[in-house]
């Protein structure tokens, strides 16, 4: 079993303010991990510093076996930057919770940019690689429009290409639906769930339990900073070990009562 | 009042106008091609230098808007000169000084541009392997230039009212031009006022064109 990726004692602070305190789990090639939590837990700042949007975090992040921002050097690890950092970074792709593309280009040219400008394909290919991923999303018919003229689920499917056409070997999503209408949410998360079934290794942030449920093969439970609980999601949803855990997922279901699911 | 209005003087001088418009023109181009690129360096180094260089760079901006441009120019004039033996001529004297001394302000409002591009942008760009040089020349920029665009028109219009300030180390733009010939004449009424409407012809289409550019972007 390969890992795509190891974390190890991941810790991070704000000044004063732990966030991270000791986070370790690993994620096997093509297995689909879920996230849950209560706000402020620090999932998404989990998701920041595997995607290496975070520097100043202690421990160890290893990307398809490479240290990621690190190096070691005779027997101590030292920083890495530049080139050598964005080669194990580049293998991480994220999808973020208000989408993060760029206003000021088309839906094509957000993806197309990042091949050309990072991996230096010519236009021609760019173009054609651009478009697959878009059509795989299901929003090659508005390759021309600019996001501001896109529905919500239609910028973050288009995100999710942007992403994909780099051929990341993990992708992370932070709350990838948070934002949408609630119309808005299936036709994400029917992409998402299209991708972990082709075998995408995935690190998922999510309050659609549905979907955690349905489409993870491990969840974790974080709360204060730390994994405070960890198994299968029939195992953690239906036989939750930690009182914790049982609170926050009846808060949850008191939420959702009633929702569609 | 009775003034014997004589307009046939400006048309005598028309050449005086005309020289005078194009050191004003060259003086202002010079001096706000270079502020805007002094003033980009200067903002990119208050946000991502290193501490100090960072630091330094505010005191830069500091310094120079709470000096008059009129001191900057004497002192770029006289003081420079002797302080390190180099010399230039009044016209490159008040072109170093508009520059340094606008580059201030521009580093402010490029400053204020990048900082209101969310952060989200940034780290789309990141994720995806765009370097810092990238980041910012593809992404950040791009999208600052409009917010940027209507300061950034304003500042360059008083560059050209007070690249005036010239006048008084001797650079033959409009305002010495101008005042050397009505010394000649006895002129101010006609000759001033025409002066007035030159730099109004000089200033105007700047604003007007930045007007339709922010109208295009805007369209998109
Ligand atoms: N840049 C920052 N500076 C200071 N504190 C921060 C910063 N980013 C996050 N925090 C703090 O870190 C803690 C964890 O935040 P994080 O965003 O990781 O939580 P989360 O689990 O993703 O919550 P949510 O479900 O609301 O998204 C919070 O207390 C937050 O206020
Ligand atoms: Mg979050």
């Amino acid at each position: 079993m390969t890992l795509a990726l190891s974390v190890r004692d991941l810790t991070l602070d704000y000044g004063d303010l732990k966030v991270l305190k000791g986070v370790t789990f690993d994620v096997a090639a093509g297995e689909v991990l879920c996230v849950i939590g209560p706000s402020g837990s620090g999932k998404s700042t989990l998701l920041r510093c595997v995607a290496y949007l975070e520097d100043h975090f202690g421990g160890a992040i290893r990307v398809d076996g490479e240290l990621l921002g690190r190096r070691e050097r005779g027997g101590k690890v030292v920083p890495v930057r530049g080139a050598a950092l964005r080669k194990v970074q580049g293998k991480v792709g994220m999808v973020f919770q208000h989408f993060n593309l760029w206003p000021h280009m088309s839906a094509l040219r957000n993806v197309m940019e990042p091949l050309t400008v990072v991996k230096r394909m010519d236009r021609e290919a760019a173009r054609a690689l651009a478009m697959e991923n878009l059509a795989k999303v299901g929003v090659a018919d508005k390759a021309d429009a600019y996001p501001p003229r896109l529905s919500g689920g239609q910028q973050q499917r288009v995100a999710i290409a942007r992403a994909l056409a780099m051929q990341p070997r993990v992708m992370l999503f932070d709350e990838a639906t948070s934002s949408l209408d609630p119309e808005l949410v299936n036709e994400v998360l029917g992409v998402m769930r299209q991708l972990a079934e082709e075998g995408m290794t995935m690190l998922v942030v999510t309050h659609e339990m549905e979907f955690a449920k349905k489409v993870a093969d491990r969840v974790i439970f974080m709360d204060g900073g730390v994994i405070a609980e960890e198994g299968p999601p029939a195992q953690l949803f239906d036989h939750p070990r930690e009182a914790r855990t049982r609170a926050f997922l009846s808060l949850i279901d008191h939420d959702l009562a009633g929702d569609p699911a | 009042m009775s003034y014997n209005w004589n307009f046939g003087i400006i048309w005598d001088y028309r050449f005086v106008y005309v020289y005078g418009a194009q050191t004003t023109v060259a003086l202002s181009i010079v001096g706000a091609v270079f502020a805007i690129l002094i003033g980009l360096f200067v903002a990119l180094a208050r946000q991502s230098a290193p501490k100090p260089v960072a630091l330094l760079a505010s005191a830069y901006v500091e310094f120079l808007r709470n000096t008059p441009l009129l001191v900057q120019i004497f002192w770029i004039f006289y003081c420079l000169p002797v302080l390190t033996g180099a010399s230039f001529t009044a016209f490159w004297a008040a072109a170093i000084s508009l520059s340094i001394h606008f580059s201030a302000y521009f580093a402010e409002i490029i400053r204020a541009g990048i900082a209101s591009i969310d952060r989200g942008q940034t780290d789309a760009a990141r994720i995806l392997g765009f370097s810092y040089a990238q980041t910012m020349a593809r992404i950040i920029l791009p999208q600052a230039f409009r917010r940027i665009l209507p300061p950034l028109v304003n500042m360059i219009a008083d560059i050209v009212k007070l690249s005036s300030l010239a006048s008084v180390i001797g650079v033959y733009e409009l305002m010495h031009s101008i005042n050397n010939a009505i010394m000649n004449t006895f002129r101010p009424l006609e000759l001033y006022s025409a002066l007035a409407v030159v730099y109004f012809i000089i200033i105007y289409p700047v604003a007007f064109v930045a007007r339709r550019v922010e109208l295009r972007l805007a369209k998109r």
